[in-house]
């Protein structure tokens, strides 16, 4: 019964989204909200590695990994956006997956190391290859998408509108995929790898399988996030992610809540938004950054989602304590 | 009578330690063989090389005729060969229904599509997989506990649970590490009672333990461990006979619990 | 041209060294012994010299005195922060590692708040230039050195022949059995904290006059320190020495003959292949275990 309700509430949810930029069709705003779009790609794309035990935060690299994919193949190779979108995420998928193979073996602290170590050497990778990469200026005048409807007729997504529906489809499509695999019993298997690995191991379940498709599918949203970063900005370098993005996306995590999906989601609203509405006070937006991750740590852990679990469970109990017999 | 385990020259060093020893034992269809030893003798090493958590450094382990040295454990686990763990007995914070659904989930995967896409295989086999969580728990007296959360059992059910988990993929042998740690009168009777009924099911065990009440009464056969290597094998009344084995235990100020 | 540069070369890369070697041994003990990965070490090295420059100009006192209350000062702050925020992350290592990211951000944003965005200096302390052989070398560079080599003297001899830093370097060896045999946990990780930190910050303070402050300068240091640590070994004090040079030499060839970009990335490529296929680094025990 709580599912459905739950499920509907969703889907209404979905189709208000469809109606903001014709509520609101200020430019300031819709900026906003597509940066946060954006960061929940990323932002829930991580919190699936992180359901397998780690903690990876080279996830901007393969934004980044995407995005250049993105940026070259259209101005270099023709290709139609429909076409590049998808390639850049394999490409960062397939990157993810290589390399995976070897990163994954190591556990805990180390593994974190070894993918700052990673996003490193990636970044490092663009800024030293000036072609094609543009080395240190980057990728500049990146052409807006252009989406073939139907054959002859060419839609060009130049106005922030038109970009945030774009960004919404895509961003639905993920929370929608990713959840459902969440769902299903890989992403139980998953559940069960990050809480007790070696239990786990031990009834078949294959973990390094699980971490493997976690780090993939993780990696293939991260460079579909990048590539419509890229032609967002219309422009991309290797500022654009560093170790920083990076650790963003773990904050928006960790302050958001790691239990489930839509604790990067209230992370995301929650964090992206806040340094535009603190204009006044520049200095201060990142000391309150620092501050809010170390006391979420401190005073409660589990995140906003975890906190909201418990009022939820809170209640659920009053009532129930309501309706038995003292 | 068939051999379903076979271990042949296994030896792991530490450094400088050599923590097992040169073993050489076989484990017998149907039987529950028992692993004794003072602390420090290589039992539980010896169940982590089997179970292929270290890598020997020399030595056979051969599964049902197959070396299976180097097999993740996963692998192992589905060929029939399950251990439990003395720390982490189960999902801690899962209810027990829940920790036997997850205990099932390695073992009937169906493909990475057809599990996203939950076709109607997987939501089959999910009512499979309830009959035998249902199952499971009532042969072992959990099923009044279903939806406790698997932490808060008092200890000697968490245990139980344990071994509903290792069960859950129908093995054939099954090692259990030290399962009656910890336990009471009462808990350890109804352990060994499960015990007894697993086996009497067809599954051959390997029981590595401290507790002498436990394995004189459950063993058909002992294996005794000291400083790394086997000092003794043989029937429990052969092993409380034994002179080397009592010199083991009492020679050094060893409890003979 | 190449036979005065190569000895030129090798000099950069020893006084490079030294700087990363300060910085390996506090970022190795913290990590040794508190299992901490502290990501705010770098800004323990950037208080270090900007606690400097405050005591100069607001204090009116030398160089040299102004080096100890810095350092010392910076000490007690992380026996503080042992004391009051990682010591809830004992037993949690990636939740105590992020915290320390969290502290990183924190510190660097309160320097951005107290002394600005904009690089400021240390008066020089030293002036002129030494002349050995063909090679120059300036004065500066040589104190720092020299102050850096006696910092890690001290630093040997505080581990190797007190008892306290003999009973430090047992915890980094093995917790389990340092804590049994009773030593005191809650006295000794402060303390070694503290001491990780005061290595930074004199890190800090002794190159501070060479370079330009800002809340950031603490950034690649880290980053150095991190690496050095990982090449040498977690938890391994010659690994430290040894790694240090190592990776100064290395740089200073590698940014002489090819760029220095190239110089970063080769560090972090070689990161990845201990971790991958040397844990233990050079000398360190190999602590991956399961």
């Amino acid at each position: 019964m709580i599912r459905k309700a739950k499920n509907y509430a969703i889907l209404v949810l979905a189709v208000f989204l469809f109606f903001i930029p014709i509520l609101w069709p200020d430019e300031f705003y819709l900026n906003v909200i597509i940066s946060t779009y954006l960061n929940i790609i990323l932002a829930v794309s991580l919190n699936l590695i992180i359901k397998t035990g780690k903690l990876s935060i080279a996830h901007a690299a393969f934004m980044g990994i995407g995005g250049y994919t993105s940026a070259l193949s259209i101005m270099r190779l023709g290709f139609p956006f429909l076409v590049t979108l998808p390639v850049s995420g394999l490409m960062a998928a397939t990157v993810a997956l290589l390399v995976g193979r070897l990163l994954l073996r190591l556990k805990g602290v180390y593994f974190v190391l070894v993918t700052f170590a990673f996003g490193e050497v990636v970044r490092l990778f663009f800024v030293n290859l000036v072609e094609p990469f543009g080395g240190a200026t980057g990728i500049i005048n990146i052409p807006p998408p252009k989406i073939t409807i139907v054959p002859g007729y060419t839609v060009a997504i130049l106005s922030k509108s038109s970009y945030y529906y774009l960004v919404l489809l895509v961003m639905l499509m993920t929370v929608f995929l990713i959840r459902r695999l969440s769902q299903s019993s890989i992403g139980k298997a998953m559940d069960c790898t990050r809480e007790t690995e070696h239990l786990a191991e031990f009834t078949g379940i294959d973990t390094f399988q699980c971490k493997m498709i976690a780090f993939g599918v993780g990696g293939f949203f991260a460079g579909l996030a990048g590539s419509l970063f890229a032609h967002y900005y219309r422009y991309i370098s290797p500022e654009s992610f560093t170790f920083w993005e990076s650790v963003n996306l773990i904050v928006i995590n960790v302050v958001g809540g790691m239990g489930g999906i839509a604790g990067p989601i209230l992370g995301s609203i929650f964090l992206v938004p806040l340094p535009e509405f603190l204009r006044g006070f520049v200095e201060y937006q990142r000391v309150l950054y620092g501050l809010i991750l170390v006391l979420t740590l401190w005073f409660m852990p589990t995140g906003m989602l975890g906190v909201l679990n418990q009022i939820f469970n809170w209640v659920k109990t009053k009532k129930a304590g309501k309706g038995s017999i003292a | 009578m068939t051999t379903v385990l076979q271990v042949e020259g296994l030896s792991k060093r530490f450094g400088g330690l050599m923590a097992v020893n040169n073993a050489t034992f076989s484990v017998h269809q149907g039987e529950i063989l028992g692993t004794i030893g003072p602390n420090g003798a290589g039992k539980t090493t010896l169940l982590n090389l089997i179970s292929n958590m270290y890598v020997p450094n020399s030595g056979k382990v051969l599964y049902k005729g197959k070396s299976i040295i180097g097999h993740p454990p996963n692998e192992i686990a589905k060929m029939g060969l399950v251990r439990t763990f003395q720390s982490t007995v189960s999902y801690g914070e899962s209810t027990v229904w829940e920790n036997m659904m997850r205990a099932q989930l390695g073992y009937h995967f169906l493909g990475l599509w057809s599990e996203f896409l939950m076709t109607r295989a997987v939501l089959e086999r999910k009512k499979v997989q309830e009959e035998k969580a249902e199952t499971l728990l009532k042969f072992l007296g959990l099923e009044p506990l279903k939806d406790s959360e698997a932490r808060a059992l008092p200890y000697g059910y968490q245990k139980l649970l344990g071994l509903a988990i290792a069960l859950a993929g129908d093995p054939q042998l099954l090692m259990l590490d030290e399962p009656a740690a910890g336990l009471n009168h009462d808990e350890r009777l109804r352990l060994m009672n499960s015990i007894q009924k697993i086996n009497a099911n067809g599954v051959t065990v390997i029981l590595v333990e401290h507790d002498m009440k436990v394995i004189m009464g459950l063993c058909h056969r002992i294996i005794v461990m000291n400083y790394g290597q086997i000092i003794a094998m043989g029937t429990p009344s052969e092993i409380q006979n034994n002179e080397d084995v009592i010199k083991a235990y009492l020679g050094e100020d060893h409890e003979l619990t | 041209m190449g036979s005065t540069l190569l000895p030129q070369v090798i000099l950069n890369g020893v006084t490079l060294g030294t700087n990363y070697v300060l910085m390996a041994l506090g970022f190795t003990m913290i990590f040794g012994v508190l299992r901490i990965v502290n990501f705010a070490h770098g800004e323990f090295y950037m208080l270090g010299a900007f606690f400097v420059l405050t005591v100069i100009t607001k204090l009116q006192i030398g160089y040299f005195p102004a080096v100890v209350i810095a350092v010392i000062s910076v000490g007690l702050l992380g026996i503080f922060t042992e004391e009051v925020i990682f010591r809830r992350f004992r037993d949690k290592e990636l939740e105590g590692m992020i915290v320390a990211l969290g502290l990183s951000i924190l510190i660097q944003n309160l320097g951005l708040v107290t002394w600005g965005p904009y690089d400021l200096s240390i008066p020089p302390v030293f002036t002129g230039v030494l002349k050995i052989g063909s090679m120059f070398y300036p004065v500066e560079r040589l104190m720092v050195v020299l102050l850096s080599f006696l910092l890690m003297a001290g630093f040997y001899l505080f581990i190797k022949r007190t008892k306290l830093g003999l009973a430090i370097q047992a915890i980094a060896q093995d917790t389990e059995i340092a804590r049994v045999q009773g030593m005191r946990i809650n006295r000794l990780y402060p303390l070694a904290f503290a001491i990780g930190t005061g290595l930074a910050a004199a890190a800090g303070a002794v190159i501070g006059p060479l370079f330009q402050l800002n809340p950031w300068m603490g950034i690649m240091p880290q980053v150095k320190a991190f690496i050095v640590v990982i090449l040498g070994g977690i938890g391994s004090i010659p690994g430290a020495f040894l790694g240090g040079f190592i990776l100064g030499v290395a740089e200073s060839f590698v940014s002489t003959y090819a760029t220095k970009a190239i110089a970063d990335m080769l560090g972090f490529i070689i990161v990845i292949c201990i971790l991958l296929f040397r844990p233990s680094g050079l000398f360190g025990h190999s602590q991956l275990s399961r």
